[in-house]
């Protein structure tokens, strides 16, 4: 059974184009899926109609079976679907990273007892044991997003959509951010991650390119990898590996497409 | 250009006034200004000095923070002192400085004056640098509810402090950005007149004004992400409850008090 079933959604902001072009799509419990695209591609649009803060001009969205048009079930939606936003500062409600944590759960009237079990178990999750009573506005970008996630598990969602949640940080903070998702997967996560950064791909089962609100590729990272001259005209810069094979590729030089180093160098050495 | 912003300064030591209700403290303070204004006598305003002495102490606070918290506000302590000292004129003149002359009166409402203004600041001061701010709004909540009733939002209203707190070094750190950014294109902000001067901060308040409107956009979709639905069924993480040490307060404030009344009466 899918954890996600969108049905050839229609969407639009008040009378301007369309943003969402009958797009379908479904998801499986469990995956790892990357939605890359440029920006205004609409995959924040789509993110956002995945836990009904939008909803679609026409067709459907299912989540966890459940509809999204139906307005009784926005809580048990967006209790399972959590989400993970771009801007670390505009999540943050209160000014104690423990408090901030325990909203999702206090939202959902849990009872205190519980609530308390529940914000040291995220806190412990993300690794942020020695920030649970700071002011989120003294935390690094990186920091913050932790105790973002740390808000989302306490609510125990089954999918987390991270929309350009790594957008804001260095380049470390957006590895770290990544391990994150790869672990927080492994542990059974569903995950959906949003970004402009082609390597992160990398990781996912899945990547999803999304070009004017619609579909363009959907596949494993090898497979839509195999397009990255597209991609590059659609703005998404690929890796140096990914580069490398198709500058090669155009010098007549066939090379497996891979993500991985080591792979690289072998089949490097065994051209030459 | 230092831009500071000192309200809800935090100043955790954990001492035992850290402790106490915040509804306690938030009413006691309120009654101790109510009873600054009836301290007209110099023992009383020692009396009302000792009382606030004795808190900082046991807030643990070091006596440097407390003063630096109301440094914003010693300009008008002093202007409103020295305004009662010149223009306060009655009983036997004093001083006579060419234009200037001092009376009893007025060195009377010097005194009076200046310290009435000290002790409220530095008892309100004292709240802000011992309560937490979310225990502040929790406060707030918690005795505006009776209120609810009567239509008062309590909840909606300990929620917008609550997030007004929060955001304040989030804005204060983006207007320090934005006038950074305004001077490093020759903006300056140290002279001309005062029409030239607001002028100069026009290019300040309308970044900002709409960045504020960017972060109560993305914050309403945060929340409602998170499963926010407004003050019903909402459970809370924090408990307030009134336990041995708040009742013992009471009772410290209470003899306080009698007091106070007793030294009104008979002095
Ligand atoms: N609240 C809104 N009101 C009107 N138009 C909007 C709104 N949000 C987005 N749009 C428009 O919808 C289109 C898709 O926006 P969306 O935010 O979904 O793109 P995105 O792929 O997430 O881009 P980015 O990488 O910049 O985050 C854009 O043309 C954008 O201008
Ligand atoms: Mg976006």
């Amino acid at each position: 059974m899918s954890i996600l079933n969108c049905r050839e959604i229609n969407f639009s902001y008040e009378d301007k184009e369309r943003v969402l072009d009958n797009l379908s799509l479904s998801l499986e419990p469990g995956s790892y899926t990357v939605i890359l695209g440029h920006n205004g591609s609409g995959k924040s649009t789509l993110a956002r109609h995945i836990n009904a803060l939008l909803l679609p001009d026409s067709g459907s969205v299912e989540v966890f079976g459940l509809s999204t048009s139906s307005e009784d079930n926005w809580l048990e939606i967006r209790r399972n679907a959590g989400m993970v936003f771009q801007y670390p500062d505009d999540q943050m409600v209160t000014s104690v990273v423990r408090d901030d944590i325990a909203f999702g759960p206090e939202n959902l009237g849990i009872p205190r007892d519980e609530i308390i079990e529940r914000v040291e178990a995220a806190i412990e999750a993300v690794e942020m044991q020695d920030f649970a009573d700071a002011d989120p506005s003294d935390l690094s970008g990186g920091q913050k997003q932790r105790i973002a996630i740390a808000g989302i598990l306490a609510m125990r969602p089954k999918l987390i959509i991270f929309d350009e949640a790594g957008a804001m940080l260095d380049p470390q903070g957006r590895q770290d951010l990544s391990d994150r998702m790869k672990s927080l997967n492994e542990q059974g996560y569903t995950i959906i991650h949003i970004t402009h950064f082609i390597e992160d791909a990398l990781e996912a089962s899945r990547v999803l390119v999304l070009d004017e609100g619609k579909i363009l590729y959907d596949g494993s990272p090898q497979e839509v990898f195999e397009h990255s001259d597209h991609l590059k005209e659609l703005g998404l810069d690929a890796p140096f590996s990914i580069n490398l094979i198709s500058a090669l590729k155009a010098r007549g030089i066939d090379l497996r497409v891979t993500l991985g180093q080591d792979e690289l160098i072998d089949q490097l050495v065994e051209v030459l | 250009m230092a831009f500071k912003v000192t309200i809800g300064q935090f100043y955790n030591t954990k001492s035992i006034i850290h402790k106490l209700d915040p509804r306690i403290k938030i009413l006691v303070s309120f009654a101790f200004m109510v009873l600054v204004f009836f301290a007209d006598s110099i023992v009383l305003n020692v009396y009302i000095a000792l009382a606030l002495l004795a808190l900082i102490y046991l807030s643990k606070v070091p006596l440097k923070v407390v003063l630096k918290a109301i440094r914003p506000v010693f300009f008008f302590l002093v202007l409103a002192g020295l305004m009662n000292l010149f223009f306060v004129q009655g009983g036997n003149v004093l001083a006579n400085l060419g234009p200037i002359t001092i009376s009893e009166a007025g060195l009377n409402a010097f005194f009076i004056y200046t310290f009435r203004f000290l002790f409220l600041v530095v008892a309100g001061t004292l709240v802000a640098l011992t309560t937490n701010p979310i225990q502040l709004t929790d406060a707030l909540e918690s005795m505006l509810s009776p209120l609810q009733k009567l239509g008062l939002p309590a909840h909606e209203l300990s929620m917008m402090l609550s997030i007004a707190l929060r955001f304040i070094p989030t804005f204060s750190k983006e207007a320090e950005r934005i006038i950074k950014a305004q001077s490093s294109r020759g903006a300056d902000f140290e002279s001309g007149n005062l029409i030239e001067r607001v002028k100069l901060f026009i290019p300040i308040i309308v970044p900002l004004f709409a960045s504020s409107m960017r972060h109560a956009d993305n914050l309403a979709n945060a929340m409602d992400a998170r499963c926010y639905t407004g003050g019903e069924g909402r459970t809370h993480y924090r408990e307030l409850a009134i336990d041995k040490r708040d009742i013992t307060a009471l009772i410290i404030c209470a003899i306080y008090l009698l007091v106070f009344i007793a030294l009104k009466i008979y002095l």
